[in-house]
């Protein structure tokens, strides 16, 4: 099954929780004050609170309705309208794994991920969401160009396996990649990471690059497709 | 060490559909209890549970109610003992 | 649709009295079913849904309609009729959860100390303690007693901290009347109430209504609080999965503080009330 990124690294600081979604799976993903990142079914065990709204204590994700909390094992360690009591173990969250590799937060529903290799010296640039389908995206990428800080022009090539996008110089080394993450038909966000050949301006450049796609992108879209 | 009871259960309703006794060890299951479950009959079910007081309640609490097919009339509880239990595990009797 | 030819048995509200003017039409939805409301010259308001007139009654200052010819009364709260009570409609919160999930989580403390933090509730007070549910056979109403919980400002016109008292009674599937300690007025109790009106089983609009002794503070003020209240509820409420109220609890872990909400679930169970439910477990 297919393992989603589902964010950047630095997008997602110590103490901090946000939402995701992996096919139809509606998840939460946070991490605990030590460092530990979770990715669980986004939905409280007590009563159905979505936990991506919760808040993180510590080591433990608290929902924001009652505050049950969970810890990084996934058990639940307290419930505040009994605090005496010490919950047995068998209350969990539903977790899936997740694993943190070139600075993107991938996520396996079926706890086999399968992180692709090529981008061993590729970092982080950024995260950016599209109001459009998948297809809108791509017809976009297709229509521009991003010129690289030694003056070569880049174009999409074709699409890899698992939603990953390519750009490569003449030599065949890909200079950015673009990570795609489906949210659902009329949304999707995409991780660009780059190498290590850019300047700041060239970081800046593929900022712009990739807000003037979102912004044809965007265009393609009939009235009556928006907002759906 | 936290403490435990052990109480039984006279559940009384209409339990034709036959998905209450799966249902109430999938709870007990999940809160941790020990004990066993009874079917007397169609309108007629024992259970016996074990554990912290606390979940001990919420098990009651979700056996007032049980799944859509079941209706659950009345419930009856009567406490067994405040000591240590012998049950490993939740049984169907 | 299941449920829907018990709903269509009660009364709803749909507007506050005396909020429209002569002549005005207004288009708003009841268990799915579209429905307009003429303001008349005479003050007189009608209510239709595909050109043909419904019941129509004002209590508790609001307009209440509906599909029966032959409707289930509407409940009664003696309370609005005391003199020296106060009597405010707080306006209309529009809420995209099924209308059962809002009245069950009118009947929720343990969330006060989170959702309504320094308000209704503050860490460290979020035990809930032993309180009384039943289900009341000869009224067919859902009453708990006895609750109690810690509040930082429980309502706009009290000052310091109390411990608050609470009787709940869900008198109709998509109303509940909740009575707690009236901070001016020691003995009283004042009165909040929770009107729904299903829009459709996943869309409600709530109309929350009080009638209180409070003579200092404004009726926009006690207006904007009440209303402060309703909004952080909606945000749990618009976040709650599944959209509809189950009625098999398997995949939720409730507790003895969940007691009112599986009490609640019982009794639309047990009166066929589901509308807004979902009967399996998902
Ligand atoms: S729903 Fe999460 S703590 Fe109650
Ligand atoms: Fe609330």
């Amino acid at each position: 099954m297919v393992t989603e990124p589902v964010g950047l690294s630095n997008n997602l600081p110590i103490k901090r929780v946000m939402p995701a979604r992996v096919g139809d799976t509606d998840i939460a993903v946070w991490r605990s004050a030590s460092g530990v990142v979770s990715a669980w079914l986004n939905r409280c065990p007590h009563r159905g609170m979505r936990l991506s709204h919760g808040f993180v204590r510590g080591e433990s994700l608290a929902c924001l309705y009652h505050g049950w909390q969970y810890g990084c094992d996934n058990k639940c360690k307290y419930i505040p309208a009994h605090p005496a009591l010490e919950p047995p173990t068998t209350i969990q969250t539903m977790a899936y794994t997740v694993v943190e590799k070139h600075g993107v937060l991938w996520v396996s529903l079926d706890g086999t991920p399968e992180i692709p290799a090529l981008f061993e010296k590729l970092q982080p640039v950024r995260s950016i969401s599209f109001n459009c389908s998948n297809e809108d995206v791509l017809s976009a990428l297709a229509e521009t160009t991003l010129t690289c800080d030694d003056g070569q022009v880049l174009s999409a090539s074709d699409m890899q396996s698992q939603n990953i996008l390519i750009l490569d110089n003449p030599q065949n080394k890909p200079k950015l990649a673009v990570l795609f993450q489906k949210s659902s038909a009329a949304n999707v966000t995409a991780h660009l990471l780059a190498d290590n050949s850019w300047s700041i301006d060239g970081l800046i450049r593929i900022s712009r690059w990739c807000e003037l796609v979102r912004r044809r992108a965007e265009i393609k879209i009939p009235d009556n497709r928006r907002n759906l | 060490m936290q403490e435990t009871t052990t109480v039984q259960l006279t559940v009384l309703g209409d339990f034709r559909s036959g998905e209450y006794t799966d249902w109430v060890r999938h709870r007990a299951n999940i809160l941790d209890l020990t004990g066993w479950i009874n079917t007397r009959d169609n309108n007629f079910v024992e259970i016996e549970i074990c554990g912290n007081p606390i979940l001990v309640e919420a098990f009651e609490l979700a056996c007032s109610i049980g799944p859509y097919s079941v209706t659950v009339r009345d419930i009856q509880v009567r406490t067994v003992s405040n000591g240590p239990y012998s049950c490993s595990a939740f049984e169907v009797r | 649709m299941a449920g829907l030819e018990r709903a269509k048995e009660d009364w709803y509200p749909i507007a506050i009295a005396g909020s429209t003017v002569d002549g005005e039409q207004l288009d708003t939805s009841l268990l799915g079913i579209n429905i307009t409301l003429h303001g008349d010259k005479d003050r007189e308001i009608s209510v239709t849904a595909d050109g043909n007139n419904l019941p129509v009654q004002t209590r508790y200052d609001h307009v209440w309609t509906t599909f029966s010819e032959n409707p289930r009364p509407l409940f009664d709260i003696p309370e609005a009729d005391e003199a020296g009570r106060v009597l405010v409609p707080c306006g209309v919160v529009r809420v995209k959860c099924s209308p059962l999930r809002a009245v069950e989580n009118f009947l929720d403390i343990a969330h006060f100390p989170f959702v309504h933090t320094d308000v209704l509730g503050a860490e460290p007070h979020t035990e809930v303690e032993p309180y009384d549910v039943k289900i009341d056979e000869t009224i067919d109403e859902v009453i708990a007693t006895k609750v109690k919980f810690f509040q930082p400002q429980a309502a706009k016109s009290a000052g310091d901290g109390i411990v608050t008292d609470y009787v709940y009674r869900v008198a109709a599937p998509m109303v509940s009347i909740l009575y707690k300690t009236c901070p001016p007025k020691p003995g009283s109790q004042d009165v909040i109430t929770l009107f729904v009106q299903p829009l459709d089983e996943e869309t409600c609009n709530v109309w929350p209504w009080m009638a209180l002794y409070d003579y200092e503070n404004s009726m926009a003020d006690m207006i904007s609080f009440q209303q402060m209240i309703f909004v952080q509820d909606r945000s749990i409420l618009e976040n709650q999965l599944p959209r509809k109220l189950p009625l098999d609890p398997k995949m939720e872990i409730p507790t003895r503080a969940d007691m009112t909400s599986i009490a609640y679930r019982r009794w639309l169970k047990r009166g066929g009330a589901i509308y807004g439910a979902l009967t399996e477990a998902v």
